[in-house]
C-alpha cells in the first residue's frame, strides 16, 4: 500500500491538470457573410480553475496570421464564474481572402498557458482553443460584362467636403456681440462716451473736469475750480452739502469712503485756505493740484467698487 | 457760461460751496451723527443677507461680496477676454475660408503647392490632386504627415487613392501589353489598399478596388498564389509570400 501511494498521487495530479481548464467555447456572431476587407470577430471564453491567471505571452499577437488573414486586436477580460474564473478573449480580425466564389476559410486555434504560483512551485494549464471557420462570399461577379476602358471596372478617388465654416462664424459674431455689450458695459462703469452724462458718477465726471482744468495756463484759478469740481462732487454723492465739519457725518454715511479720509481732510482744509485764507497758494501748499488730482482718482475707484 | 473768466474773478464768481456766513461753524445741517441716523443711499449687500444664520445664506453672501469686489477688475477684463475668443473665432473661420478655396482649386485641377503643415482635409485634397495626375512620387510624404496627425480616415482616404493611381498605371502598362513593370505596381497597389482598409475597414471602395486588383494578379502565373477551396492560415509560417525558397534539385 506504501508503495502505491505516490502513483496513486500521480494519477490524482494529472486528472487535476485535466480539470484545471474546465471548458473552452467560441463564440462568433455569425459564421457567414463577410466580404473582403470585413472585421471578422470571436469571443472565446475559458473557464478554469480559480488560482490560474493567463501567461499574456502565450496570447497571439496582434498582426499578419496569414497573407489573407490579420489579428488585429485581442482584449482579455477576466471575471469569477461560480466557483471558477472566466477569461474572456475578445478577437478582431481582418479577412483580405479576395474571394471568387463564395467558400469557408479557417481561422487556425491557439494554445493559450495559465499558470497557478504556489509556495511548491509553479503549476501550468494549457487551454486549445479550437481552429473555427467562416464564410465568405465575392464582392463581384465571376465574369463582369466587358469594358473597353479597363480603369472603368474601378471605383473612383473620392472628393474632399469642404469645410463648413458657419459654425465658427456664427461663435464669432456671438463672442463680437458679447464683447461689445461687456465693452458697452465697461464704458458705463466709467461714464465713457455713450455714458458719460449718465448720474451716479460725481467722482469720476470730476475727475474728468479736472484734468481738462490743468490743461489750461492758468493755474491758481484752474486749483480754485478743481476744489469746486470735488466740492460739487461730495455734495452730490451726499446728496447734501458737505461742509469741513461734516466730514465725519459723512464718512458714517459713506464708509466706503473711510480709507481716503486724511485725503479728504487734507482737501476742505485746503478748500479753507483757499477760499477764506491766503488764497490759492497756502491752499497748494497743504494738497498740490497733482495730489488733488490723485484724491480724485481714488475717490473715483472707491466710487466704482462701491 | 464760462465757469472761469480770469484769475480775479473766480474767487467772487464761484463761492465755495461751504461759503456760509458761518464760515466752518456751519454744521447745521450735518449735526446730528449722534441721533438719528440716515438709512445708507446705498444698502451694503457686504452685510449679507438678513438670515445669517443659515450657512447657506453666508456662503452665498461672501460670493456675492467677493463678486462685489472683483467687479471693476472684471469689468475691464471680461471685454478684453470676449474679445480676443472672438478674434480666435474669426481667424479659425477664415483659416476654414482659405482652406475651401484650396480644396476647391485643386478639385478643379489646378496644381496648388501644400505644405506639409496644412490641415488634414487640404493634405488629402492635395493626394487626390495628385493621384488623378498620377504623380505618385509626391504623395507618400502627404500621407506620413496625415499619419504623424492622427488622422487615420484621411490617411486611409489617401492610400486609396495611392493604390487607385498604382493601379491605374498598371492598367495603362497592361494596355500597351508591358506585363513586367504591371505586376509590382499592382503588387504595391493591394498593399495600399490593404493598409487603407486596415485603417478604415468599412471603406467600401477600397474594398472593390483590392478585388479588381486582386483578379488582375490572379492572371500573372508569377503572382499566383495557391487556390485552393480551403485555405488554412499557419500562425508559425509567416513568410509564406517570399517567393524564390530554394528547392532541392537532384
Amino acid at each position: 500500500m506504501r508503495r502505491l501511494a505516490p502513483i496513486l498521487f500521480l494519477l490524482c495530479s494529472s486528472v487535476a491538470a485535466q480539470a484545471q481548464v474546465r471548458s473552452v467555447e467560441v463564440r462568433t456572431p455569425r459564421p457567414f457573410g463577410y466580404f473582403l476587407g470585413d472585421l471578422v470577430r470571436a469571443q472565446v471564453d475559458i473557464v478554469v480553475e480559480p488560482g490560474f491567471a493567463l501567461q499574456s505571452a502565450s496570447l497571439p499577437h496582434p498582426g499578419a496570421m496569414a497573407y489573407w488573414l490579420d489579428l488585429r486586436d485581442i482584449a482579455v477580460s477576466d471575471a469569477s464564474v461560480g466557483d471558477g474564473r472566466r477569461v474572456r478573449l475578445d478577437l478582431t480580425y481582418q479577412n483580405f481572402y479576395a474571394a471568387l466564389d463564395a467558400r469557408a476559410l479557417e481561422i487556425p486555434g491557439f494554445t493559450v498557458t495559465f499558470v497557478s504560483e504556489s509556495d511548491r512551485g509553479a503549476t501550468t494549464a494549457k487551454a486549445q482553443v479550437p481552429a473555427w471557420s467562416f464564410n465568405i462570399s465575392p464582392l463581384r461577379e465571376v465574369q463582369p460584362p466587358a469594358r473597353a476602358e479597363p480603369q472603368s471596372y474601378m471605383r473612383p478617388d473620392g472628393r474632399v467636403a469642404a469645410l463648413d465654416p458657419q459654425p465658427l462664424v456664427l461663435g464669432g459674431a456671438g463672442f463680437a456681440a458679447m464683447a461689445l455689450v461687456a465693452f458697452a458695459g465697461l464704458a458705463w462703469d466709467r461714464t465713457w462716451w455713450p455714458f458719460a452724462g449718465r448720474g451716479g458718477r460725481a467722482f469720476a465726471l470730476c475727475l474728468r473736469r479736472l484734468r481738462t482744468l490743468f490743461e489750461r495756463p492758468d493755474p491758481d484759478a484752474a486749483y480754485g475750480e478743481g476744489l469746486l469740481a470735488l466740492h460739487r462732487a461730495l455734495d452730490e454723492t451726499d446728496g447734501r452739502r458737505v461742509l469741513a465739519d461734516d466730514l465725519p457725518t459723512f464718512l458714517a454715511r459713506h464708509p466706503a469712503y473711510r480709507t481716503e479720509e486724511r485725503g479728504l481732510a487734507a482737501f476742505l482744509d485746503a478748500s479753507r485756505h483757499t477760499f477764506f485764507g491766503s488764497g490759492p497758494a497756502a491752499g497748494t501748499r497743504l494738497l498740490a493740484p497733482s495730489d488733488l488730482v490723485s484724491l480724485t482718482r481714488r475717490l473715483a475707484a472707491i466710487e466704482r467698487a462701491s | 457760461m464760462s465757469r472761469i473768466t480770469g484769475p480775479a474773478s473766480t474767487r467772487a464768481a464761484n463761492p465755495p460751496p461751504s461759503a456760509g456766513e458761518g464760515g466752518r461753524g456751519a454744521t447745521g445741517r450735518g449735526s446730528d451723527p449722534s441721533g438719528k441716523r440716515a438709512p445708507l443711499s446705498r444698502p451694503s449687500l457686504t452685510r449679507g443677507p438678513p438670515s445669517p444664520a443659515e450657512g447657506r445664506g453666508k456662503v452665498r453672501a461672501r460670493l456675492v461680496g467677493a463678486l462685489r469686489r472683483a467687479r471693476p477688475r472684471l469689468l475691464v477684463v471680461l471685454p478684453i477676454l470676449l474679445l480676443l475668443i472672438a478674434l480666435g473665432f474669426g481667424a479659425a473661420a477664415w483659416r476654414v475660408a482659405r482652406d475651401n478655396a484650396t480644396i476647391a482649386a485643386l478639385a478643379s485641377g489646378k496644381d496648388v503647392p501644400v505644405s506639409l503643415a496644412a490641415a488634414p482635409p487640404v493634405l488629402l485634397a492635395r493626394v487626390q490632386h495628385l493621384a488623378r495626375r498620377g504623380v505618385v512620387e509626391e504623395i507618400e510624404p502627404l500621407i506620413e504627415a496625415l499619419d504623424r496627425l492622427g488622422e487615420t480616415d484621411r490617411s486611409a482616404r489617401a492610400r486609396y487613392a495611392l493604390a487607385n493611381a498604382r493601379l491605374r498605371q498598371a492598367f495603362d502598362h497592361l494596355e500597351r501589353g508591358d506585363l513586367d513593370p504591371a505586376g509590382p505596381l499592382i503588387t504595391l497597389a493591394r498593399q495600399d489598399y490593404r493598409r487603407a482598409l486596415q485603417g478604415r475597414p468599412d471603406l467600401w471602395d477600397a474594398k472593390f478596388n483590392l478585388d479588381v486588383a486582386s483578379r488582375l494578379l490572379r492572371d500573372f502565373p508569377e503572382f499566383d498564389r495557391k487556390t485552393g477551396d480551403e485555405l488554412k492560415a499557419e500562425p508559425k509560417k509567416i513568410w509564406t509570400e517570399i517567393p524564390g525558397q530554394p528547392r532541392g534539385e537532384p
